[in-house]
């Protein structure tokens, strides 16, 4: 039976002059009929922990973005569609695009020592004929492919027109080093009145495709070839600029008729055009996001350590895990840095939640000190000073977001320059898997204490020195006491 | 919460200077705020959203009718007498 009665305002660290005996809480501004309520320990610094699984809370979510600069869906798809995981790491996405356009979207043409062969020429050759020699000119428009694409393949087919080959015939195809090189070029000029440095065409012998005919289509699709594909993409800006010319023609033998007559963009039926089969590899990055609610630590706490134990779904391996590359880095988002956290379920690669970005796409950060795990299978444990850290600083974070932990997981292999040539994702449970939620276990020491979920309205034994403002979300507070 | 035996009740009729009996609990009838001092107490404090239904082992001796909105209240008494 409670006789006195004192009106408690909420004040971080602020006593009271007597321990109470019970409190009652009147109204909560959570909705509802609970509230949270933080008090100041009569047992003064204790030591304490507390155990969050993803699932538990409402607020306790887990998710993922991805990013491929060759699939554009998945970089704008809400990554909490696929909530049964968080994927972390970098995989291939394998595309292939193929070319063959018309005449009015071409550029192919071919060099003669002495005529001017003009723009419409139905035909596209390569070799000579006594003195006179043919070189055929083709540029490529293939900037679609993203710049950070791997080149795996690469096939041109050119369909004979007229066969002049009574041998074998070698074809070299280099890149032309003019940038401005025109459908109505000739043996002197790439453009209009624009001469080349050395007539017959500029260009560079630092990459050589080579392919032999001895008539009939013509298929260059050699490593030479690849390399000229990729070193478009990488180096200039997605424009494949080609010159072909026969071994017999860089060798001056004029001796008979070695040549290859080949159909141009203008060619009918369509599928006689010169055409070109791209296949490449782009990565795709997977980015994991984690949030805790943390506000059942208090204010005061000091943390003392943290585990953040991820769960595998070992099915997802795509290689043997690297001791060293396959570790994922976790960092802290916070909402002290513009356009930071608070993602919702809405978050992607861009944005951060319906029609709000990223500062920066991937996610907004703060490295405090990056805290890995390894990349062995089963579980995966987080631990150490890092985390430690990031814990801490949420608790000591005094924005609208306090006691909020968003963490965002990031392979080591995420990286532009590295991840070209892996293919290694972990996919971790997520939210349908009870036991196997992602589970954060912090230990503390704290002169406070909050006690969750605690009903309005009615009185509870709870003997406290103090009720701190930060982490209570009940008002009309009243402090009670036997005597 | 454990309760005692209760051998009186008498109800509540809140008044800003009338004291009343001063028995060992409330019952509150139906939900709403209580203006009241405890036994011990010298002034009055606003108990926020008390549950109709609800037995409440608080032991008031007065309940002021200003900014009480809670109404059907009985005080309970267990006829223990206290120190």
């Amino acid at each position: 039976m409670y006789t006195k009665a004192v009106g408690l305002t909420p004040s971080d660290g602020t006593a009271l002059t007597a321990t109470t005996d019970g409190i009652y809480i009147g109204t909560t501004s959570e909705g509802g009929t609970g509230c949270d309520i933080s008090i100041l320990n009569p047992m003064g610094e204790t030591a304490q922990s507390c155990v969050h699984n993803v699932g538990s809370d409402t607020m306790d979510i887990a998710t993922y973005i991805q990013f491929c600069s060759a699939n554009t869906v998945a970089n704008t798809k809400p990554a909490i569609s696929d909530p049964d995981h968080i994927k972390v790491g970098v995989t291939k996405v394998n595309t292939v695009n193929t070319y063959q356009p018309n005449e009015a979207a071409a550029i192919d043409n071919y060099l003669h020592t002495s005529v001017d062969v003009g723009p419409t020429d139905t035909t596209i050759r390569v070799g000579h004929s006594g003195s006179t020699k043919n070189r055929i000119v083709m540029v490529w428009d293939i900037s679609d492919i993203p710049s950070d694409a791997t080149v795996t393949a690469a096939s041109m087919v050119l369909t004979e027109e007229t066969d002049e080959v009574t041998e074998t015939m070698t074809v070299r195809t280099y890149r032309i080093t003019e940038t401005s090189v025109v459908e109505d070029c000739d043996w002197t000029n790439y453009e209009g009145s624009n001469a080349w440095a050395t007539e017959g065409g500029d260009y560079s012998t630092s990459i050589t495709s080579t392919t032999t005919t001895d008539g009939g289509n013509l298929t260059v699709n050699d490593a030479g070839f690849v390399s000229l594909v990729q070193d478009a993409i990488d180096d200039r800006s997605g424009n494949l600029r080609i010159i072909m010319i026969s071994q017999e023609d860089l060798d001056d033998d004029n001796s008979g008729t070695q040549r290859m007559r080949y159909n141009t963009s203008g060619a009918f039926p369509s599928g006689n055009r010169p055409s070109l089969s791209v296949t490449f590899d782009c990565p795709k990055v997977s980015r994991g996001l984690i949030r805790f609610n943390l506000r059942s630590i208090p204010h005061d706490a000091t943390v003392t350590a943290a585990t953040l134990q991820l769960n595998k779904d070992t099915s997802s391996w795509d290689t043997t895990p690297d001791a060293t590359l396959d570790r994922i880095a976790v960092y802290r988002q916070d909402s002290t840095i513009t356009g930071g956290a608070g993602w919702d379920e809405n978050v992607t690669w861009q944005d951060k939640k319906d029609r709000e970005s990223w500062d920066t796409a991937g996610g907004d950060y703060i490295d405090l000190a990056v805290t890995y795990g390894d990349g062995a299978d089963g579980t995966v444990t987080v631990t150490g000073a890092g985390l430690i850290n990031y814990v801490q600083a949420t608790v000591d974070d005094s924005t609208a977001l306090k006691g909020v932990l968003e963490l965002l997981m990031i392979s080591h292999r995420d990286d532009s320059s590295t991840s070209l040539n892996i293919n290694a994702e972990t996919s971790f449970h997520s939210g349908t898997h009870a036991s196997l939620y992602p589970i954060l276990k912090v230990d503390y020491t704290a002169d406070s204490f909050v006690y969750s979920d605690v009903q309005i309205g009615v009185p509870h034994p709870i003997k406290c020195k103090g009720v701190n403002s930060t982490h209570t979300t009940g008002s009309n507070i009243v402090g009670l006491y036997y005597e | 919460m454990s309760y005692e035996m209760y051998t009186k009740a008498l109800a509540v009729t809140p008044h800003d200077t009338n004291a009343q009996t001063v028995y060992d609990a409330l019952y509150v009838g139906v939900a709403g705020n209580v203006n009241g001092t405890l036994r011990n107490d010298s002034s009055a404090v606003v108990f926020t959203g008390m549950l109709a239904g609800t037995l409440y082992p608080f032991s008031f001796k007065l309940i002021k009718s200003t900014s009480t909105t809670a109404t059907n209240m009985v005080i309970l008494d267990s006829g223990k007498t206290y120190s």
